[in-house]
């Protein structure tokens, strides 16, 4: 076996792994993309920043370089808006793809700062923007109803789901 | 029914208005002024629509009522309506061949919208030539020919085999002429058929069966058409077979040769066994495919859509999604990818048998021409222009879509059948629409990847239809042709050079010796009446009706007349 | 007409303006608003990082709406959405699915019953309350407004969770509500565009030059205000106009109000009831041209 053929069967079983992947996450409707491009044509977000591009993340996944994706940073640049895929003529639920691949990527330890921070402070408060007494006060003053400024359930519910994942 | 001599000329001329069409445009009355003081003109009518029910009445009552025994109508153009004024004189007991068409809308009022008096100028020129003519015409008989009921289908692959079959079992004698020692053609190498994925031998098999069955069949194989005489209803042919030359009696031919794969030698780095062409891949999957093949690439329009090959092949795509399933069925590890410029997967089984395809697993990657992919040892390297970047695909097998191309003695044949072929060397219909089975020659038939590429579907419906075209003339057991023919008016200056006959597009005239020498002869059912060999005839010994020296020397002096 | 309110994050911390008039609106109007104490996060700010915990969230959101017997009526847009993609899934597909949910619910002695219904406060007026009905309660006539909608993502799309409200593709219900006022609702391009509030955490940059294309088109289009739904879109539009207007170097100072806002002003509400005070883009001039 000289080194040149030795390197394809690395390269076939990267493939495999990215092909098992793919499978486990459920991505297979990709396939059916014919590359109509009309998910990037409707995407705001590749027109400002063409790095995200729907249709090649894709067929980055359809090439069995989902990895790729994964470790990207464009991944994260999807506002989750759905022209996508309420436009796909194939029906691929797009936006529902990129969300299951964020989720991957996060698993991985992947994603940015803000969007950890995020699930932190959820995780430990239950409200992306936590209320304080300070808080309440200036609801009291417009005439608001006063809200709690702690919230145990989201420990609870966490920690249940943690613990039927071991 | 010839004319007394001594009758009086009485001609009649009908200008039609078209509507606006013609009326819109030139002066009307002038014209009628103009047409009553020419030369034997006895009634002048002008209709709104000279084509409609009522102005086809007016025609027939004007040769009823005032006798006339020369029509002409000025009107439109005589590719659309000339039959229709004929068969209006003729209902009423008027030869149709004394009737004269004008046309004033296409080459006066059409062409010359903005210059109304010169228009009408020249729409009188013509109506007085057309006058003129008319005058000279003589009476013509339709032309009859008996038929013989013997089809020779030439090509015993699945177009030739469906086409006897159905000729065969309408009554009538069929031979087919097979090149190889066996029928089946292509077919014999096809694995299984898409979308519905039967097996291509069953399909054989069936119809080989029902052919060996058939009394009413010969096949010839090892045979080839050597040689061709005669005209529709009425050919001889010679077939040379592996045990001499057979001279047979036919009354039409349907050809059926079917097409060869391109082979695509220095190409992607072709060597027939790891890199392959379909075909070749049909062979090997027939025989099962050799489970240690894991990655399957294949790549579309090798040899085709480029400069010297510039049409699609049309059935590659389908072959290539049908055998990329197949290989996952046989092979459910197998990784497939289709390397394609544009996927052609036209209908709706292709379209679903392509989704099936994604379905299953099997991997697109577009790739421009400009770019193509590089095959190189256990890989392929292709160029994505979505991601702009190189991707390696590993590959066990490279498979490559070539295209179908004309026979190579397809241009041979076609001098002895005299039908053309087009830039691609493919046989040549006689209309794309509305004679897609036929050959401009009569008596002629085409069907199947003769003409272009095309899948079994698509052979087998042209082989009815074409068998159905053919069956025609064997029904009728006679053809009638139009009398606007070549005829040899002075036989004594035809001296017999052949120069015509070499000429005649359609092989109706040939020499023949007669007690007075060489001369010619019209086979008058093979002739079309294009004119090319009056027009070339240096002793002016051929003329073509209603086209003779007279009458067209007439129409010259009535126009520099005016 | 009783709905348990679902506040979210953003609008009791970050838009008490639109909590005050939708409260207004909906006292106007007979709507009884029911809080709900317990409401934590819908769950859509973790969806793209651990879906299934941010399903419990939503899971347990609509447990207790349904233990309370009621309707939930939702402010913000992406709530909608979150809330009501899970009610769906756990609505009409398999109820493996609630069962699964349900044991994590289990340990906060809550079950979810799997039939709970979420609409936006914008399809209640329409659906629930009608047209007709808010005509009646318009007092003001506000035709010397020019108003820009801006619809969201979340309000109508993943669209199959929503029922067939609207059209995603052509929508028309928030050009129907504005309406009722008298005011002029204008077009312009990409008014279907994403508010870009999702890619803020990620990338200020992406977020703001989204943002900043549909102010551009609103301002050129000459809108007096820009009129929407959604705490998350407001937070873009309003809340980040002066940083996009010195991050670009463009000019706009252009009001965007909720739709509540509105309505209020037509049905005669005060301003400061309406927290019109509290919108980052001063609003006064714009009451310039309202009857008084």
């Amino acid at each position: 076996m000289n080194s040149e053929s030795g390197k394809h069967r690395v390269r076939a079983k990267l493939e495999t792994r990215a092909q098992e992947l793919t499978e486990r996450l459920e991505l297979q409707s990709v396939r059916s993309c014919y590359i109509c491009r009309t998910c990037t044509s409707s995407c705001p977000v590749t027109f400002i920043d063409p790095r995200f591009n729907p249709l090649a993340i894709l067929r980055m996944v359809l090439y069995g370089k989902i990895e790729e994706v994964l470790n990207s940073d464009f991944l994260w640049l999807c506002t989750s808006c759905y022209s996508c895929q309420e436009r796909c003529p194939q029906e691929i639920p797009i936006a529902d793809i990129m969300t299951k691949l964020k989720n991957k990527a996060f698993k991985l330890g992947n994603a940015p700062v803000g969007v950890r921070a995020q699930m932190d402070i959820i995780k430990k408060a239950g409200r992306t923007y936590p209320l304080d007494d300070f808080d309440n006060k200036k609801r009291a003053k417009a005439g608001l109803p006063e809200l709690p400024t702690s919230c145990d359930v989201v420990k609870t519910l966490f920690e249940s789901e943690t613990e039927s994942l071991k | 029914m010839p004319e007394k001599k001594d009758e009086e000329l009485r001609i009649g001329v009908f200008i039609c208005h078209c509507g606006s069409n013609i009326a819109g445009y030139l002066d009307m009355e002038a014209l009628e002024e103009f047409t009553k003081a020419l030369p034997h003109v006895v009634f002048v009518q002008r209709n709104l629509y000279t084509c409609s029910e009522g102005g086809i009445n007016e025609i027939k009552k004007g040769i009823v009522e005032q006798n006339l025994n020369r029509v002409v109508v000025a009107s439109c153009t005589p590719r659309t309506h000339e039959p229709l004024f004929r068969n209006s004189c003729a209902e009423v007991g008027l030869n149709p061949y004394l009737f004269e068409m004008v046309n004033i809308r296409d080459q006066c009022s059409w062409v010359h919208m903005q210059e109304k008096e010169d228009a009408t100028e020249k729409a009188k020129d013509l109506i007085r030539m057309g006058v003129a003519k008319a005058a000279l015409l003589q009476p013509q008989e339709p032309i009859m020919s008996e038929v013989t009921t013997r089809a020779l289908v030439l090509g015993g692959g699945i177009a030739g085999m469906t086409a006897a079959l159905a000729l065969a079992d309408r009554g009538y004698e069929v031979v087919i002429v097979e090149k190889q020692d066996r029928l089946g053609g292509m077919m014999n190498n096809i694995n299984k058929l898409g979308p519905s994925m039967i097996n291509a031998d069953e399909l054989v098999s069936q119809k080989i069966k029902a052919i060996d069955e058939h009394p009413k069949i010969t096949v010839f194989t090892n045979s080839e058409l050597a040689a061709v005489k005669g005209f529709i209803g009425k050919y001889k042919v010679d077939v040379k077979t592996g045990t001499g030359t057979k001279n047979i009696d036919i009354g039409v031919i349907l050809v059926a040769t079917g097409a060869s794969v391109f082979t695509p030698k220095g190409l992607y780095g072709y060597d027939g066994k790891h890199v392959i062409t379909q075909l070749e891949l049909e062979e090997m999957m027939k025989k099962g495919l050799d489970p240690s093949i894991k990655n399957v690439v294949m790549i579309q329009c090798v040899g085709s859509r480029n400069e010297d090959r510039p049409y699609c092949s049309r059935i590659c795509c389908q072959v290539a999604v049908k055998n990329a399933i197949l290989i996952r069925d046989q092979n459910p590890e197998a990784r497939v990818s289709i390397l394609y410029r544009d996927m052609q997967m036209y209908g709706v089984e292709n379209e679903e048998m392509l989704r099936t395809s994604k379905a299953r697993g099997v991997r697109y990657i577009n790739y421009s021409p400009e770019n193509p992919p590089k095959v190189e040892e256990e890989k392929v390297q292709v160029y994505h222009p979505l991601l702009g970047e190189e991707l390696e695909l590993p590959a066990d097998l490279v498979v490559l879509a070539t295209p179908l191309v004309a026979r190579e003695d397809t241009h041979d044949l076609s001098q002895l059948l005299r039908v053309s072929i087009d830039e691609n060397g493919f046989y040549l219909e006689a209309h794309v629409k509305l004679r897609p089975l036929d050959f401009a020659t009569d008596g002629i038939f085409l069907c199947g990847s003769a003409r272009y590429p095309a899948n079994v579907r698509e052979v087998v419906a042209q082989a009815l239809g074409a068998a159905s075209r053919a069956s025609i003339p064997l029904s009728k057991g006679s053809v009638v042709v139009e009398p606007i023919i070549s005829v040899l008016a002075n036989e004594d200056a035809c001296r017999g050079c052949g120069l015509c006959a070499a000429l005649c597009p359609y092989g109706a005239l040939e020499i023949r010796e007669t007690e007075k020498g060489r001369k010619v002869h019209v086979i008058d059912v093979a002739c079309k009446g294009c004119g090319v060999c009056a027009a070339t005839c240096y002793q002016h010994a051929l003329t073509i009706n209603s086209y003779t020296d007279d009458q067209v020397t007439a129409q010259i002096e009535a126009f520099l007349g005016g | 007409m009783k709905y348990a309110l679902f506040l979210g994050c953003t609008i009791p911390a970050r838009a008490r303006n639109y909590e005050l008039s939708a409260r207004r609106v909906a006292e106007t109007l007979g709507i009884e608003l029911i809080d709900v104490e317990r409401f934590v996060c819908c769950g859509f700010p973790i969806k793209s990082s651990k879906q299934f915990s941010a399903e419990l969230l939503s899971a347990y959101n609509l447990a207790l709406a349904s233990e309370a017997g009621l309707e939930l009526c939702t402010l913000c847009s992406s709530c909608t959405s979150a809330l009501t993609e899970v009610a769906h899934e756990l609505g009409y597909k398999d109820e493996s699915q609630l069962a699964a949910v349900n044991s994590h619910l289990g340990p906060l002695g809550i079950q979810y019953s799997g039939r709970v219904t979420v609409r936006h406060f914008a399809r209640i007026l329409i659906e629930d309350i009608g047209l007709e009905r808010i005509r009646k309660s318009i007092t003001k006539d506000l035709s010397g407004l020019r108003v820009a909608v801006h619809y969201g993502c979340h309000y109508l799309k993943p669209s199959d969770i929503y029922g067939g409200f609207d059209q995603p593709e052509e929508p028309t219900t928030l050009e129907e509500l504005v309406s009722l006022t008298g005011a002029e609702v204008i077009d312009y391009p990409g008014k279907k565009k994403c508010c870009g509030g999702p890619v803020l955490p990620v990338d200020e940059r992406v977020a703001l030059s989204l943002a900043k294309e549909k102010l551009d088109a609103v301002h050129e289009a000459g809108a007096d205000l820009l009129c929407l739904v959604c705490p998350f879109c407001s937070v873009m539009y309003d809340g980040n106009q002066k940083g996009i207007e010195n991050e670009f170097g463009v000019n706009y100072g252009l009001p965007v109000l909720y739709l509540t806002q509105l309505l209020g002003l037509a049905m005669g509400l005060d301003r400061k009831a309406l927290g019109l005070n509290m919108n980052v883009v001063k609003t006064k001039d714009l009451m310039k041209k309202i009857p008084e």
